[in-house]
């Protein structure tokens, strides 16, 4: 009865206005957080042709991309993309400007944490884990996969080294190079490219699957007009574009199709890999030119 | 703990050691090896495609009798090269020469529009291009090899089972990359 009645008292309408005034205020920081991002999505979008709001980056479902790439992991319970954009970006490849599918977006997944208290009960709980990436679709398909990500701790003071070991010590410690085959890793990683790794792309991972490249991980520096995890997408865009002019000309011409199916009657150079006006020649008849449908810049997908 | 077993423990420890350090090297002389056939089969295509580009581009360029002569004999002393009693350095000397035969072949090429729009000779330097990439791919991998086995015939303590079996040094293929001279020119 002393119970029922110091609950039903005064003090505890007090407790329940001061909870809804703070879960008011939570909602509206929350939705003005949401609201601001939304703006610098439209910002960011707004300074490249062609960019748009995407729901599948570069038209690949998240299902698709999942487990492909050591940056976009399952995890215990959902994974998916947030604040998506993406669109016609113009990059160096094997010296020549060539448009190619990019999108910047938010991987992210959900990794189960069990914890026992003092009484021996265990209570799970699921933390949302977040990696930036920008994903770009080659004008070609490499046909395997090379994973260039941060060694280890252990690696990086040389007691455990594993992966494809290359010329440069300080490109080995820092890096572990993942690829069957070992001669396109070679064809890749040539001196010119292992020392743009060391100095500008350190912790950071590059992943080559098929047609795809995938760079993830904090760029160096962020654009402080926009909010958010947008203010990154400016440097990781700046990024791909280095990284993929850095690429040597002996990769591309690894990647070439063979003379049956590509070669053109003139020149084996001139319509390879393209001009900006040509569409690869892998293009995903099911990927639309506009927004894709799916709800905005979130698709969770659940195991 | 008894006696022999505080005696025979670290022997055989130690025995062990030696075996998984002496398989290692034998493992890495094998993949030495096999790159190097790598490389060797790579330098044979290209061998092998020199007489057809000689002979195309002497169709059109046929006042070039000296380069066409420097390439006849550099490609004469680079298969001569390919033998197992002929140094390393020397081998990779006479490819050098051969590289830079071809790059005066394809400097000279360059005075004959209508010797560059030969699909012939479009292919065939495709084809070397393509090839001298290979050599350059299979040539770091087996550099890569020599190296990490010389770390291990120099560092301690698998020094000392190089030492005692007689594990002898390994020589590194440097030679010009010669696939970007060769490349056709990409216009801007």
């Amino acid at each position: 009865m002393q119970i029922l009645a110091t609950t039903t008292g005064p003090g505890f309408g007090l407790v329940l206005v001061v909870v809804a005034a703070v879960l008011l205020v939570a909602w509206v920081l929350k939705e003005r957080h949401r609201r601001r991002l939304q703006a610098a999505l439209a910002r960011f979008v707004d300074r490249h042709e062609g960019w748009h709001r995407q729901a599948w980056p570069c038209g690949v479902q998240p299902q698709l991309l999942v487990g492909r790439f050591a940056s976009m992991p399952r995890g215990d319970r959902r994974y998916g993309v947030e604040h998506a954009v993406g669109g016609p970006l113009e990059l160096e490849v094997d010296g020549r400007p060539t448009t190619c599918q990019v999108a910047c977006f938010q991987w992210f997944h959900e990794q189960r944490r069990r914890s026992r208290n003092g009484r021996g009960a265990t209570s799970t709980t699921y933390e949302r884990r977040r990696e930036l990436v920008v994903l770009c679709q080659l004008p070609l398909h490499t046909h395997r996969s090379v994973s260039i990500g941060p060694e280890s701790i252990l690696g990086r003071i040389g007691l455990t080294r594993g992966g494809e070991q290359l010329e440069s010590d300080a490109f080995n410690r820092r890096f572990r190079v993942e690829g069957r085959d070992r001669e396109l890793v070679v064809r890749l990683l040539d001196a010119q490219l292992q020392e743009l790794l060391v100095t500008a792309y350190t912790g950071r991972s590059i992943e080559f699957s098929d047609d795809l490249l995938a760079l993830a991980g904090q760029p160096s520096h962020q654009d402080p007009s926009l909010t958010g995890v947008v203010r990154a997408y400016p440097a990781i865009v700046q990024d791909l574009t280095r990284l993929v002019r850095g690429i040597p000309h002996s990769f591309w011409r690894a990647m070439r199709p063979s003379d049956q199916d590509a070669m053109p009657p003139h020149d084996p150079y001139d319509n390879w890999p393209g001009t900006p006006d040509h569409a690869p020649p892998h293009a995903r008849p099911d990927t639309p030119p506009g927004p894709l449908p799916g709800p905005p810049g979130h698709t969770p997908w659940e195991r | 703990m008894e006696l022999w077993v505080l005696v025979v423990l670290p022997v055989v420890v130690l025995l062990v050691l030696v075996i998984w350090s002496y398989n290692r090297f034998v493992a890495q002389l094998a993949s030495i090896d096999a790159t190097w056939a790598n490389i060797e089969g790579e330098l044979q295509r290209r061998h092998d495609l020199v007489p057809n580009l000689v002979a195309t581009v002497q169709g059109y360029a046929t006042h070039e009798r000296g380069v066409l002569d420097q390439v006849t004999t550099a490609r004469a002393k680079a298969i001569d090269a390919v033998r197992p009693d002929v140094p390393i350095d020397q081998q990779a000397r006479a490819e050098d020469a051969l590289t830079q035969g071809l790059t005066s072949l394809l400097a000279v090429t360059e005075s004959y529009p209508q010797l560059r729009s030969d699909a012939a000779f479009r292919d065939l330097q495709r084809q070397l291009v393509e090839t001298e990439d290979r050599i350059a791919a299979a040539r770091r991998l087996y550099n890569l090899e020599v190296a990490a086995y010389e770390r291990r015939r120099r560092a301690v303590p698998s020094n000392l089972v190089a030492g005692a079996v007689g594990f002898t040094a390994r020589r590194m293929f440097e030679i010009r990359d010669p696939a970007a001279e060769h490349a056709p020119h990409v216009p801007r």
